[in-house]
């Protein structure tokens, strides 16, 4: 049984690994310089691969995420909070790194009875609240009932649908608004009125969805049209529908050309919900959640404390903030900056020199003091998240994933474990080595992609405190990797980090994934070209703010593809 | 064809225990055209799955070193307490009080070979019998078709209601929900708080008629402005098959009310009060047992509610890395157990004593499935129980542990569908593909073929079809 595992194992290294990287000069992917022994698809060129050519299909029903749906209802009743109702929704299944992909984004009968519950309680809510209803309503209404109604109609309604109505839509919701009388005989007319129409807003698939269905179409592609540009900015930045400014622009036809997209883009970037953003994008992307749930064993790491995982994703969310929004800097300073966000106790962890408290506050890992830290990978949330006798296997499973863009198969099931060495003879690399790296099966993808990163990491220990020594003997953290333009030999995480930040592949790869989030599907077809146009910017030195607003002007955002029709 | 032919039983519920309460269930009448090719309203089959990850703990004899059985009964053949109980080494010996209403299925395999990682392989084609559309299969990867439960539940429930779909688990895995799926790539996302379940069901609670005709008469008026717009949409010729695919989901979601009163046993309050106290704290890792177990009290009172046809409960998440508590000991990772080693790949240090481990699990889970026999035990009917009316699979995406086969899946099914299956049998379906159990399953509960005859060809058309005549009575 043993030996047919590992013909299992061998089969599936050998066939399944695919480091897709890079070739600049051969971008129809024929054959190119390889990424090493084991890949045995041809290479691109690039980081992201494929079939270049037209614009990738995309639904013209994107379906709000719940939190998207939380913040919708927010801003549509004008509330101080979302209204944490979706908790209790069918939950979305999550088919990428974001929860954004639209393949996942259906409306199910339990859903739809979910939005149906939530309508008639918000309804209800709002409606009874007298302060609230007042907030969601335009000021300065006309006296005449008919002409009210069709003021708050036009107004709540252009919010609720993220476009002007048309007279023959205001009529419809009018007769549904005189309807509110029947339906809440006990209450005010014109409340009963505004309660229906609520309800009607909520349930509404133009709520419901962003409907993308354009002005316009020359063969499949669409051209979006200034509301649904309005929308596509507004959710992929703030996560919720456009603002009066946003929707006043797209109703003066001023969100046609790439200056004004990119206008707006910096408006919203500039808004305390861009900076939510910056976090949900790189939260999604490098997992920060497993933060959260971090659990270690205290008599193991001394160090570690309750509530130690919720202060390593802070520490990642205010470097990511700083480094963008500060420092207007690019990726490969995420990668590579000689600074980080401590508390008192993380600081310990970091043995950093100097006064901490319970705050955060920045602190330098300067050159001689801690040249082994630098950037998002050094970070203690990403090396405790993946540490232990195979972190290093995880950790270079992580960045080939997300950060390389490399294509690993999933690891095979049936492999004997690591054999034991309960005399400490061996440091967790030898033992990992004698496993999965050269001359044994699983050579081609661990000995060839995932161990040479992950080794990198290995002068940090489970909770990412930097070490010299495991067990008594020195720890290895030197490796050589085949990236697309060829390989990088490094010692240590910074060398390695350094290498990355150097790479065209990894500047493809953090475009791909922002490509992804800000489309809310899968890259394919003209997106690849984006992607290197992009990924080429961002090695010159792009920055990550920049880099967005390129993404919003491009013909990707501003059309879609009907797929046909 | 006799066999395929059900009893007629009368569908109101005699009630146990304390006096029932008139629950007022959204429901639309217009389901009865749909029931022509299926059992009656008043003859409803149900189906539950209860679901367990990471295989059992039977026997591998070819690992290094060997594993002993420590899942299946010791002999094929008639179930009784007392054979049951001596095997009190096999997981399956935990439910020796059931053994009448119990029939074991071994000799079945995962009907589709499909690479790569073996949570993911398993759970996609557990209730659909259909592969995926990726070469490899990965936690992103998706069934290429409806599972049985959404079979069920489009043809047997009221119009539009989909399955009951509950899981108890933490959030955020590499593999969430994986049980239910509406169709092709289209994964249903489970309900893991049981005080939302038990809300959806209890919902218009002794409501009366006025008050029922109001909230009827004001949705008409919302759905008929939403229906328009959404008809709109479907009007336009420039949408894609996969846009009208996904208006045309959404739009036979939407239903009208009509209020269908129907006597539900209430829960009792002591089961009540713990649905109301875990609520925001369903998620914990910790109390995943206690979840299952209350989920488990709302399913005894859906089906006796006539809320459903089709329940899945999927216990812990895709791969599952519940750390379970047996007899006062806290586990490893119950996925780290099912690798024997401390690690969710493929190396790491062995756990000591994981197959005996393993096997506290599946105890552990045997007394959740004995639990949701007693609960459907509870509600009599004019000749027999809730249970005899429908089935309940105790199932498991995986055959074993280390390999992570999908050979010899355990099954343990309880309840005979109005005597359609064998019960106090433990029996070998001779290595059989799992589609055709669940063909079997389908025509116990009533589905049927557009010319009547019995469901033999679910799942992928690639598949030999037919049922498993050793499990029919």
């Amino acid at each position: 049984m043993l030996q047919t595992q590992l013909a299992i194992c061998c089969t599936l290294a050998l066939l399944g690994c695919n480091g897709v990287i890079g070739n600049r000069d051969n971008p129809e992917g024929g054959p190119g310089p390889g990424p090493g022994p084991g890949a045995s698809a041809p290479v691109c060129g690039r980081s992201v691969c494929g079939a270049t050519g037209e614009l990738a299909a995309a639904t013209a029903f994107p379906r709000l995420t719940h939190a998207q749906w939380e913040n919708s209802v927010r801003d549509l009743l004008r509330l101080q909070a979302p209204p944490n109702l979706s908790d209790s929704f069918e939950p979305d299944t999550r088919i990428s790194f974001f929860d954004n992909n639209v393949r996942a984004l259906r409306v199910s009968s339990d859903l739809w009875g979910d939005y149906q519950g939530a309508a008639e309680t918000l309804a209800d809510e709002v409606t009874a609240d007298a302060a609230v209803l007042d907030g969601l309503l335009p000021n300065d209404l006309p006296v005449d009932g008919a002409e009210r109604a069709r003021a708050v109609i036009r107004d709540v309604g252009r919010r609720a649908y993220r476009r002007a109505l048309s007279d023959e839509e205001v009529e419809a919701h009018l007769s549904i608004f005189d309807q509110g009388t029947t339906h809440f005989p006990e209450m005010d007319a014109f409340d009963a009125g505004v309660r229906i129409l609520l309800e009607a807003f909520l349930q509404s698939p133009h709520f419901i969805y962003r409907v993308e269905l354009g002005q316009g179409q020359s063969g499949d592609a669409v051209e979006l049209g200034d509301f649904a540009i309005a929308s596509r900015l507004s959710y992929m930045i703030w996560n919720s529908a456009p603002d009066d400014i946003l929707l006043d622009e797209a109703e003066r036809g001023a969100l046609s050309t790439s200056e004004q997209i990119a206008t707006q883009a910096a408006r919203l970037l500039d808004d305390v919900r861009g900076q939510a953003m910056l976090e949900r994008f790189h939260a999604q992307l490098l997992n920060w959640d497993l933060y959260r749930d971090l659990t270690k064993d205290p008599s193991e790491f001394p160090l570690y404390y309750d509530g130690v995982g919720d202060d390593m994703y802070e520490e990642a969310r205010r470097f990511v903030e700083y480094v963008v929004l500060e420092e207007d800097g690019n990726v490969a300073e995420l990668l590579t900056a000689p600074y980080t966000f401590v508390n008192a106790d993380l600081a310990a962890i970091y043995d950093l020199a100097g006064a901490f408290d319970g705050s955060f506050s920045q602190a330098s890992f300067g050159p001689t003091e801690h040249p082994e830290r630098g950037g998002l990978l050094t970070q203690l949330g990403f090396l405790a998240s993946h540490g232990g006798l195979t972190g290093s296997i995880h950790r270079g499973v992580f960045i080939n994933h997300r950060l390389l863009c490399t294509e690993l198969p999933p690891p095979p099931d049936a492999l004997p474990p690591i054999p034991a060495d309960d005399g400490m003879t061996m440091t967790s690399r030898q033992r990992i080595e004698l496993h999965t790296g050269p001359g044994t099966c699983g050579e081609s993808c661990h000995g060839t992609f995932i161990n040479p990163v992950g080794f990198a990491f290995e002068s940090f220990d489970g909770l990412g405190q930097y070490r010299t020594e495991e067990f008594g003997m020195p720890v290895d953290a030197s490796a050589s990797f085949e990236f697309a333009d060829g390989p990088s030999s490094f010692d240590g995480a910074a060398e390695f980090n350094g290498a990355i930040a150097s790479r065209v592949q990894t500047h493809d790869c953090y475009t791909k994934q922002w490509v992804e989030y800000a489309l809310g599907r899968d890259t394919a077809g003209s997106d690849l070209d984006l992607i290197q146009d992009l990924g080429d910017a961002s090695l010159a030195g792009l920055s990550i703010r920049e880099l967005i607003i390129g993404l919003v002007q491009a013909e990707e955002f501003r059309t879609r593809n009907t797929g046909g029709s | 064809m006799s066999r395929f032919g059900r009893q007629r039983f009368p569908r109101r519920l005699f009630l146990t225990g304390t006096a029932g309460v008139t629950v007022g269930l959204p429901f639309l009448e217009t389901f009865a055209a749909k029931m022509v090719r299926a059992a009656s309203p008043d003859d409803p089959g149900f189906v539950v799955f209860m679901r367990q990850g990471n295989g059992c703990s039977q026997a591998l004899p070819y690992s290094n070193p060997a594993e002993p059985e420590m899942f299946w009964p010791r002999n094929l053949g008639t179930l009784t307490p007392a054979s049951m109980a001596a095997d009190s080494d096999r997981a399956t010996s935990e439910l020796s009080a059931h053994a009448d209403k119990l029939l074991l299925v071994r000799g079945v395999r995962g009907a589709l070979s499909i690479s790569g990682c073996g949570h993911a392989r398993g759970a996609l084609q557990a209730l659909t019998a259909q592969p995926t559309g990726d070469a490899e299969a990965s936690n992103n990867s998706l069934a290429l078709g409806e599972s049985l439960d959404n079979r069920i539940a489009r043809e047997l429930n009221p119009s539009g209601r989909g399955p009951l779909t509950l899981a108890a688990m933490r959030p955020r895995n590499y593999l969430d929900s994986v049980l239910s799926y509406r169709g092709p790539n289209d994964r249903r996302g489970a309900q893991t708080n049981p005080k939302v379940a038990f809300d959806n069901i209890m919902g218009l609670v002794n409501l009366d008629d006025t008050s029922a005709n109001a909230i009827a008469a004001r949705r008409q008026s919302v759905n008929d402005l939403v229906r328009e717009q959404m008809q709109s949409l479907l009007n336009r010729s420039d949408l894609s098959s996969d846009d009208r695919n996904r208006l045309d989901l959404h739009f036979s979601s939407i239903r009208d009310l009509e209020i269908r009163l129907a006597e539900c046993s209430p829960l009792d309050a002591p089961t009540v009060s713990a649905i109301n106290a875990i609520d925001g704290d369903h998620q914990n890792g910790d109390r995943i047992v206690e979840v299952a177990e209350l989920h488990i009290d709302v399913i005894g009172l859906a089906l006796s509610c006539g809320y459903t046809h089709a329940v899945t409960l999927q216990i812990g998440n895709g791969n599952d890395a519940t750390r379970y508590r047996w007899q006062g000991e806290q586990f490893p990772s119950y996925h780290w157990i099912s690798h024997r080693i401390f690690a969710d790949g493929s190396e790491g240090d062995p756990i000591p004593d994981a197959q005996a481990k393993h096997n506290a699990v599946d105890r552990i889970h045997a007394r959740l499935f004995g639990r949701l026999v007693d609960r459907l035990s509870a509600y009599t009917t004019e000749t027999g129980t809730l249970l005899d009316k429908g089935v309940c699979a105790w199932i498991n995406d995986l055959s074993n542990g280390p390999p992570h086969s999908v050979n010899n899946l355990p099954y343990v099914l309880a309840g005979g569908a109005d005597g359609f299956l064998r019960t106090g049998a433990y029996v070998d379906a001779g290595d059989t593909t799992h589609n055709k159990l669940l063909n079997t399953l389908a025509t116990a509960v009533g589905l049927r073929k557009a010319n009547g005859d019995p469901v033999d060809d679910f799942g992928h058309q690639s598949l030999e079809g037919g049922l498993i005549d050793d499990m029919i009575a």
